[in-house]
């Protein structure tokens, strides 16, 4: 008797499922799944007549109690730390002779061509304000533009909101916190804005390698996709 | 079984070392390699061993591919170079584990 295989429209039944147990991520339910489809496909091995939603069932059962729920919590505490890790991966790359160099320039270039000038921490407070909003609307856009690619987030760019309220929130609550709620505090700090300046910056590059790199995956995925019609 | 409550903490070299082993493989596959390897005495299951998966995925040690594989997705796990060194290591100081555990198993069994 021929091995009883999984159809398209199974497939896609079992997407809908796991879409509706909070698995929202697109490679993470790729792979559970297709480890569901594993299951059935073996059980009909040994049980040939048995319905898909009888199989389904019953291999669900071997998920354990909490069925994918348990696997889509650890993953979303997983989730966090990830992004944390990438940002940290960027930043400590970064600290390679050409790339200190580099920032040192601009720093000395930006900061302090501008020092001569009478109104320099206002021309850095105006300066940081425009690379965090700029950075904020870039990274929006790229997240905007990789849910298109298949529709949905994948693990990797869903850290990146997250991370942009953070920074947004510290970034802007710590000096506040520090100066005892006198913006005037900032202006007189040029120094703090120069670093909160350069974060800024860095923090944005690594927003933007990150959506790139997330971009990367969702069109393999959608690429693979289409290559299975 | 019993013997699972010891797996846990050996899932990740026991992974590392199934991937090192068989190039790349697929979350599954590696649950199936331990029970055909194992000859069922031990469960791998899929609450444990796909968060382990992502936080070697997270750490660097293994690359992911998707490919197709029965008319749907499949991921596949390979090692990293920065794997590879890990799944190394992890062998050599488990042997050196495992020595010194059937060591102080058979010590314990003398006194008894």
């Amino acid at each position: 008797m021929e091995q009883k295989l999984i159809s398209k429209a199974q497939v896609s039944h079992l997407h809908e499922f796991a879409r509706k147990k909070d698995i929202v991520f697109v490679d993470l339910r790729i792979e559970l799944v297709d480890h569901l489809c594993e299951l059935i496909e073996e059980r009909w091995k040994d049980h040939p007549n048995e319905s898909f939603k009888d199989a389904f069932h019953a291999v669900y059962k071997s998920f354990g109690i909490f069925g994918f729920a348990d696997i889509a919590a650890k993953h979303q505490s997983q989730m966090s730390k990830r992004y944390v890790k990438e940002i940290g991966r960027y930043f400590w790359n970064w600290l390679k002779p050409p790339q200190i160099f580099a920032t040192l320039l601009v720093y000395y270039l930006i900061f302090y061509s501008l020092k001569t000038m009478p109104s320099f921490p206002i021309y850095i407070a105006v300066l940081t304000g425009i690379t965090l909003i700029s950075s904020i609307v870039i990274s929006i856009l790229l997240y905007r533009q990789n849910l298109k690619i298949v529709g949905e987030k994948n693990v990797l760019m869903s850290g990146v909101i997250n991370g942009l309220y953070w920074v947004c929130h510290f970034g802007i609550q710590i000096p506040l916190l520090g100066s005892g709620f006198k913006t005037e505090f900032l202006l007189e700090s040029p120094y703090l804005l120069s670093f909160l300046f350069m974060f800024i910056v860095l923090f944005g590059l690594a927003n933007y390698t990150i959506l790139k790199k997330s971009a990367v995956q969702l069109h393999q995925i959608k690429a693979r996709t289409a290559s299975l019609v | 079984m019993k013997n699972n409550r010891y797996i846990k903490g050996f899932l990740e070299d026991i992974v590392l070392s199934l991937i090192n082993d068989n190039h790349e493989m697929y979350g599954y596959e590696i649950t199936k390699k331990v029970q055909e390897i194992t000859s069922g005495a031990i469960k791998v299951t899929e609450g444990a061993l796909y968060p382990v998966l992502h936080k070697l995925e997270n750490s660097g040690q293994l690359s992911v591919d998707f490919r197709p594989a029965g008319g749907r997705l499949r991921k596949y796990y390979t090692l990293t170079p920065k794997g590879n060194l890990v799944a190394s290591e992890s062998k050599f100081e488990l042997e050196s584990f495992f020595d010194g555990m059937q060591v102080l198993l058979k010590l314990k069994k003398s006194i008894g």
